[in-house]
């Protein structure tokens, strides 16, 4: 129970582009057209799942134990920089069908304050190993969602007539605020 | 070949000099975050059980903590009750103070809570909600009262729900009675 | 152009010309999500002043001595001490701004404004330079952070810093304060600064 909580509250409550804000330079960078934004949230929910299963044993099996907790920023920031450039070689070698969708937006993913974000956010929260990849899978998803709905939107706003100066970065905010105000009815949907 | 290790020794370098500034500067800091997180419970140990002077901890996980409030004789004056349920919008902590004999809830505090500002977050007000929550009887389990009466209506063992707000006001509540729950049994078994 | 023109000119352009924020849109996750009260904006931009500046000192010191090849490793291992040295700093003296920013602190490593700026600036253009160039790009973060958090504090709060600047007769517009109101703010101030932008280029 505690886990479907963890994961429906990551995915939709607690949604981590809409109401953390996390991961907002790609929403508003890869949202343009759908193929694109289906392919960097499951990039994103990719190696948001990895980092969850490598990071928790990095600060509760060394970091905690040995008193080493100042150290967080340093090591998870690296490990999930070196993570992605395995993970792209990884797939490069194995599998060339994945490689072409998902190959160039793999690169991009360090700097997804999204990725860090988890996991830093999962040790605030204390979760457990098995409540930490829930919820890695459940904001991953979640990120997707949200940029799978934005690229929908926007490939419509296309054909409308926006003033000069709100065109790209402007109207994408402002339809962004509408799109948080109606996930906003999720809240309390765990009761 | 040389270019390699030239690379490998700078990087080594920098890691090496900023995990040992780190270091030093974890060693200076540590004791003030420590005494901010002690200060904190404290501070909210004095509130809910009045009159507490030193406290002791007795149980301490994660999600659920009991501390042991005594005044300046060493008298044991009451139990503070720490616990973490989910609310409408995220994990709500909460304390409250209950008397030695497990009878009377002295007060109820709110930690923490990220409820919709203006609706559910009225949980931390004190006029609105948490007024309600002193000397309650909790032999049996607090109940919420929907609609909200007068106050002198109320039964000693019921709390007002927010108007606009039930479903926070509710979270408390079922925190609360799953809390005394397991404080009746920890005290019960030492 | 002449040299202290130019030095002026490392200075200023971070302020307007190319605000981090309401023009290159860098770092926009801080700016959405910490702008809730001004306090919360004044104690992130004091941090990323400190992160920025500090990290372009050590990085346009060091610039000739690290291999291209790592040159981004070893810029991220020192903002991320710099910026442990911030968190560290806010919750050991700080404690409630502390725990209001929550994970924002520690966010500044992947903001790419700082990366952005050691890779751009530092790490091809002396310490004094470098500097004016930080403060710059930290101040215009700043600029853009509190006119965010003061629209979204006065609207939503009636407050301005906690101070009472609406009178009772305000009713509170909730949603500025929630996470709809960031993105609807946010995309006015850009909207509205790019109208002006490219009116003063024209004239």
């Amino acid at each position: 129970m505690d886990l479907l909580i963890i994961f429906v509250s990551a995915l939709l409550i607690n949604n981590f582009v809409l109401s953390y804000f996390l991961g907002i330079c790609p929403f508003l960078g890869v949202s343009n057209k759908l193929s694109s934004a289906v392919s960097m949230g499951m990039a994103v929910t990719f190696v948001m799942t990895i980092t969850a299963v490598v990071t928790w044993p990095i600060y509760h099996l060394i970091l905690a134990p040995y008193h080493l907790e100042f150290l967080e920023i340093v090591s998870f920031i690296l490990v999930i920089a070196s993570l992605v450039q395995f993970v792209e070689m990884f797939i490069r070698k194995t599998s060339e069908a994945i490689y072409d969708a998902l190959g160039i937006y793999l690169p991009l993913i360090t700097t997804n304050c999204a990725i860090l974000g988890f996991a830093l956010i999962a040790v605030l929260k204390n979760y457990t190993y098995i409540e930490t990849i829930v919820f890695g899978v459940g904001a991953g998803l979640g990120f997707t969602l949200a940029l799978v709905i934005m690229a929908g939107i926007r490939e419509e706003l296309d054909f409308a007539d926006v003033p000069e100066s709100l065109k790209g970065p402007g109207i994408t905010l402002l339809v962004a605020g509408i799109l948080a105000l109606a996930f906003m009815g999720f809240a309390g949907l765990i009761k | 070949m040389k270019s390699r290790f030239y690379m490998i020794f700078v990087l080594t370098l920098v890691a090496v000099i900023s995990s040992g500034l780190l270091a030093y500067f974890a060693v200076y800091t540590q004791p003030y975050i420590e005494k901010n997180k002690k200060a904190e419970i404290e501070k909210a140990i004095k509130e809910v059980v009045p009159g507490t002077i030193e406290s002791k901890v007795l149980k301490d996980e994660n999600k659920f903590k009991i501390f042991a409030g005594y005044d300046k004789d060493g008298k044991l004056l009451g139990y503070a009750v720490y616990t973490v349920g989910t609310g409408f919008q995220d994990l709500i902590t909460i304390m409250f103070g209950v008397d030695k004999h497990l009878e009377k809830m002295y007060r109820l505090e709110v930690l923490e809570q990220k409820e919709t500002p203006g609706l559910g977050a009225k949980i931390t007000d004190e006029n609105i909600f948490l007024k309600f929550w002193k000397n309650k009887n909790i032999r049996g389990e607090i109940i919420l009262a929907k609609p909200p009466k007068g106050e002198s209506e109320l039964k000693d063992n019921e709390v007002n729900a927010i108007s606009g707000a039930t479903i926070s006001s509710r979270s408390v509540v079922t925190i609360v009675n799953k809390a005394l729950k397991r404080v009746k049994e920890e005290v019960k078994n030492g | 152009m002449d040299e202290n023109k130019s030095y002026l000119y490392d200075f200023i352009k971070g302020l307007w010309k190319e605000n981090p924020v309401l023009v290159q849109l860098l770092g926009m996750c801080p700016t959405l999500a910490v702008t809730n009260a001004v306090e919360n904006a004044i104690a992130m931009s004091v941090a990323v002043v400190f992160v920025l500046t500090a990290s372009a000192i050590i990085i346009s010191l060091i610039r000739k001595l690290i291999p291209a090849q790592v040159r981004i490793a070893s810029y991220i291992v020192v903002i991320a001490t710099f910026v442990t040295m911030a968190d560290r700093y806010l919750a050991a003296f700080y404690p409630a701004q502390s725990k209001a920013l929550g994970p924002f602190i520690p966010l500044i490593v992947v903001n790419c404004i700082i990366l952005g700026r050691m890779e751009a600036f530092a790490s091809k253009n002396g310490v004094f330079r470098s500097i004016l160039d930080a403060l710059g790009m930290s101040f215009g973060f700043a600029i853009a952070l509190l006119l965010m958090s003061s629209f979204r504090e006065i609207l939503g709060n009636g407050t301005w810093l906690n101070m009472r600047v609406l009178g009772s007769w305000w009713d509170n517009w909730m949603v500025m304060i929630l996470p709809p109101g960031a993105f609807l703010t946010l995309g006015t101030i850009v909207g509205v600064s790019r109208f002006i932008q490219t009116k003063l280029k024209k004239a």
